[in-house]
């Protein structure tokens, strides 16, 4: 909750003051109801003083009652140590600073005196990007291709810096803890291995704690949490669970500790490192930004993930207990939804879906999707349950915003009042929209942009959506889309989607759609063609449909001349935009057009408002894109 | 032998009792940058939280010598004192010297909505309030975690119900009622057949043969029905209880439906049992829960027409299937009738009383009734 409101001020029956004034008023009114100073003038100097101190006291002990009250409870807790002492007690482990990945496909040109035919990338060889070092996360071969070059696809680069601690066990201490120095460290890199002794080359892996029941009594098994200065500690059960170290033996935690979200985006990487011998060259190309960084778990979040947590307890039954999970397993998730098939369609019984979006990406490859169902799911889930992880699918919103301004009321030009809309609007998808049940309410956006400045005095805005495709040139494309809302008339004349321009046998199209006489249900896509005389010329009438009742959108299959993204605009029925299931919900800032007028009525340009100019609700042809 | 050691008339204790205990024990809390609270008591005492603290009362603040001239003063703080340690929680004092009481769950105040609200969020979050249930909430709080760790399983159902509504409930697996070829059980013993006549009893003819199948699973014409991806299928189940499906069904599925799996409901109208009846209003206050299907729970010897007298006339339904049903531990006879339409509500001028009566129950017989209403 976040819990500003004073628990101790609420409690049933409580009539505590926190306001001075108020206290020393019924600390005076009290005093004069007792028989001992009935005739007292308690505003007299000395009393009056007298009053104050006890009032200031009471005040005081009020503020701290107030807080201690308050952090008693997860819900209404505000120091964070207190939040993630509470929820110690709930078996919830706090979620680390979750260190960003980046996938690049790197190629090395070696020198002629190289004559191996095979070359293997260590892991953890050092990269940098965007002022921060990265690390290859596993060891990657391949084999010199025919231009004598070594192509290595995919490689996994994680954001931060390695370091490792080293503690002496010492059994003289009764519940030895070994804290990790660093807060922001990612602790689903730790690594925890025990020697005997300071000059043994041999370690034993200790592994971190799971189940109890993956436990034998010789099982090397450590466990972990948080302490009150929010730094995370490893510790041993002294051999009660498992096997512990011994008296001297040396712990060494080895880690990485990140930037979090800050190294999201970044897209340029290069590497000091010499694979082959001196004289080769490189070529790194990131496949796709930086994904998946996050900063430590807040004490907001806490509060929210640790009930449900403790509802889950450990297992994947639920579809609550699935998301709970997987919030606190992967620190990428910015946000996740999770639906059992009975509420797919089409229904698929013995299945989960789960939509997961990372931070500051909008997909997860695919390493971390077998990775959530085979290492944190399988061992949690019922068994006869198939969980599938599908990406989030996006639809854009296009806004067309006119609103009128009373220029008496700012110091704002008109241009400078649309950028101030402008902001506001994706202001406004930052906040609500972009993740899972993240409804574009059409009412509290308006209130947004009136808000955003003084002198506005009303908006209208009209409301698209956008769907966008990437056709490739060398094979036939086909698209099923899903509509996370009604189209806006099923029985249009004219069209209610239309696509942008590409390009097709060297010549512009795009496509329409138009009534199928034939189904009600259904309209037909129509690809169209721009003449040379700039005339729109219809093609081909049957290049896809429009599933009214399911929502879909289907383009057959073609094949663009060059690799091309393709924005399909649609008509809504209903300005409020609810996205279910998989679907995500977000604003195009290059499909925000902006119109500030100023108003009739308040500018008084016309007495007796003789005259005004309302913005049209709906224009009268569809011709978006 | 040991001598059991006996007491008797021994009081209940409750939430007062134990905060009276808890009281004594920590009367001498010191509050308030060290000052006391209890401005004339000298009592000491180990407070378990806090550990022991020394109770200096408003005299003792003034040295000997003082106290005399200044008992205005000292009289004038012991109000002050008093004010703040006032027990209806008015004193800052009384807040800091219950403190513990508001982490312990058999001393929250449960008309306290407030304090209810934060414990709930807390470690029954799903739960919205405590409004929801139908026990105590702090025996709620105590043992939900087991309702947690139930998930999944018939026995987490029945622990919903028990907890939220007090009542009976029972799992019905469609699944197991579903034809799978060749799921018959064949015994392979050599064994005679004797064949009697229906009504004399006579034998017939008698016949050797080898094997047979000991169960009808697998037999076409027995009462099992074909896989439909939908109630017969493998990952669907049907919660039976007396609560009506819009009470629970949505924090069910939030709560405990595991994902993947379809659940239906089926109300049961009413049971007679040997001991009495339920009432009336918790019997049949459902009857505009939209349902096309009764299915009549039968264990005792009633006149099967005159039970279809009754439901025809009641609900101009169609004619029985029989078939075996369990609901608890019990078994039944079940008898299944459907409606040409949507059964809206019950026949206002038969009574339960008149149903009885007019269909001759038995005294002593056992009824259940209950509804299939739509899947949820």
């Amino acid at each position: 909750m976040s819990t500003s409101q004073s628990l101790v001020t609420t409690l049933k029956g409580t009539n505590v003051e926190l306001d001075f004034h108020k206290i020393k008023k019924n600390l005076k009114d009290f005093l004069s109801a007792q028989d001992q100073f009935v005739d007292y003038n308690f505003e007299a100097s000395g009393i009056s003083i007298l009053l104050d101190v006890l009032a200031y006291n009471t005040q005081m002990n009020a503020m701290t009652a107030h807080l201690a009250l308050n952090e008693l409870f997860l819900d209404s807790a505000q120091a964070r140590p207190n939040v993630v002492s509470l929820a110690k007690q709930l078996g919830y482990l706090t979620r680390s600073v979750g260190s960003a990945t980046a996938t690049i496909n790197l190629t090395v040109v070696p020198p002629f005196s190289y004559t191996s035919t095979s070359l293997t990338i260590p892991a953890d060889i050092m990269f940098s990007g965007g002022g921060l070092s990265w690390y290859t996360a596993s060891t990657y071969t391949t084999t010199k291709n025919g231009n004598g070059n070594f192509y290595f696809s995919n490689v996994i680069l994680r954001e931060g810096r390695r370091k490792v601690v080293r503690y002496y066990y010492d059994v003289r201490r009764s519940y030895p803890k070994f804290e990790i120095p660093d807060r922001d460290v990612d602790t689903s890199t730790i690594k925890v291995r025990v020697k005997e002794t300071e000059k043994s080359t041999i370690y034993t892996t200790y592994r971190p704690f799971t189940y109890f029941s993956a436990i034998d009594d010789t099982t090397p098994v450590y466990f972990m949490e948080e302490n009150a200065l929010g730094l995370y500690e490893v510790y041993f059960t002294g051999g009660d669970i498992g096997i512990s170290p011994s008296e001297g033996n040396i712990i060494e935690i080895e880690y990485i500790y990140s930037n979090g979200a800050a190294a999201n985006g970044i897209s340029v990487f290069k590497t000091d490192y010499i694979f082959t011998k001196a004289g080769e060259s490189q070529i790194v190309r990131a496949t796709a930004s930086a994904t998946g960084g996050r900063d430590k778990e807040s004490a907001d979040s806490i509060r929210f993930n640790a009930p449900y947590y403790f509802e889950a307890q450990n297992r994947c039954v639920s579809f609550n207990d699935y998301a709970a999970v997987i919030r606190r397993e992967i620190p990428q998730v910015e946000s996740i939804n999770v639906w059992g098939g009975e509420s797919n369609v089409p229904a698929e019984f013995g299945r989960v879906y789960i939509a997961i979006k990372p931070a500051g990406g909008l997909v997860i490859d695919n390493a971390l999707k077998q990775y959530i169902i085979n290492s944190v799911l399988r061992p949690k889930a019922v068994a006869t349950i198939s969980p599938r992880i599908i990406d989030a699918e996006y639809t854009y919103i296009g806004l067309d915003i006119e609103s009128r301004y009373n220029p008496a009321n700012t110091t704002n030009s008109s241009q400078a009042i649309a950028d101030i809309i402008k902001n506001a609007t994706i202001a406004f998808s930052n906040k609500y929209l972009n993740v899972f049940e993240g409804p574009f309410r059409y009412s509290k956006f308006l209130a947004a942009i009136d808000n955003s400045e003084v002198s506005i005095e009303n908006t209208i805005a009209r409301v698209y959506l956008i769907k966008k495709i990437f056709a490739y040139a060398n094979q036939e494309n086909e698209f099923f889309l899903t509509v996370p809302t009604e189209f806006y008339d099923f029985d249009a004349d004219d069209a209610i989607i239309r696509s942008s321009i590409f390009r097709l046998n060297n010549i512009s199209h795009y496509l329409i759609d138009q009534k199928d006489e034939t189904d009600p249900n259904r309209r037909q896509l129509v690809l169209m063609f721009i003449s040379t005389e700039g005339d729109q010329v219809v093609q081909d009438v049957d290049v896809g449909y429009i599933d009214l009742i399911g929502k879909i959108v289907y383009i057959y299959g073609f094949r663009p001349d060059t690799d091309t993204t393709i924005s399909i605009y649609v008509n809504p029925k209903s300005y409020d935009i609810v996205p279910i299931r998989n679907q995500i919900i977000s604003v195009d800032p290059n499909e925000v057009t902006v119109s500030v007028l100023s108003d009739y009525i308040e500018t008084n340009i016309y007495p007796g408002t003789v005259r005004a100019n309302a913005t049209p609700r709906n224009i009268t042809k569809f011709e978006r894109g | 032998m040991t001598p059991l050691e006996e007491q008797y008339l021994l009081k209940p204790t409750n939430r007062e009792t134990l905060k009276t205990r808890q009281s004594l024990i920590s009367v001498g809390r010191v509050v308030g940058g060290g000052i006391a609270t209890q401005g004339t008591s000298t009592t000491s005492a180990l407070n378990p939280l806090l550990g022991s603290k020394d109770v200096i009362s408003a005299n003792e603040m003034f040295p000997h010598n003082l106290r005399d001239e200044v008992q205005t003063l000292v009289e004038f703080l012991r109000q002050y004192y008093i004010s703040e340690n006032a027990s209806d929680l008015s004193g800052i004092s009384a807040i800091f010297n219950t403190l513990y009481e508001k982490r312990d769950v058999d001393l929250i105040d449960v008309e306290d909505l407030r304090v209810m609200e934060i414990w709930f969020r807390e470690f029954a979050k799903t739960f919205s309030s405590s409004k929801e249930l139908k026990i105590d909430p702090r025996t709620f709080l105590k043992h939900v975690r087991k309702l947690y760790q139930e998930k999944g399983s018939q026995n987490g159902i029945r622990s919903f119900f028990r907890l939220l509504y007090n009542a009976d409930t029972d799992v019905y697996l469609p699944w197991e009622d579903v034809l799978i070829a060749s799921d018959g059980k064949w015994d392979d013993t050599n064994r005679g057949r004797i064949a009697l006549d229906e009504y004399s009893s006579e034998l017939k003819g008698f016949t050797l043969g080898k094997g047979e199948f000991t169960t009808n699973d697998g037999f076409l014409s027995d009462r099992i029905y074909l896989q439909d991806s939908y109630y017969y299928q493998q990952y669907s189940y049907d919660i039976r209880s007396q609560i009506p499906e819009q009470d629970w069904m949505s924090l069910f599925k939030i709560l405990l439906h595991p994902a993947g799996f379809i659940v239906f409901s089926t109300l049961i109208l009413a049971i007679f049992s040997n001991t009495g009846r339920m009432p009336r209003s918790q019997a049949f206050g459902f009857i505009e829960s939209l349902a096309r299907r009764i299915i009549l729970l039968i264990k005792s010897d009633i006149s099967m027409k005159k039970i279809q007298e009754v439901f025809v006339y009641m609900f101009q339904l169609s004619p029985v299937i029989f078939n075996r049903d369990y609901f608890g531990e019990d078994t039944f006879l079940r008898y299944t009738f459907y409606s040409g339409t949507t059964i809206e509500a019950y026949p206002s001028e038969m009574s339960i009383e008149q149903l009885q009566h007019s269909t001759t129950f038995n005294v002593g017989s056992t009824i259940t009734q209950s509804y299939l209403g739509s899947p949820a």
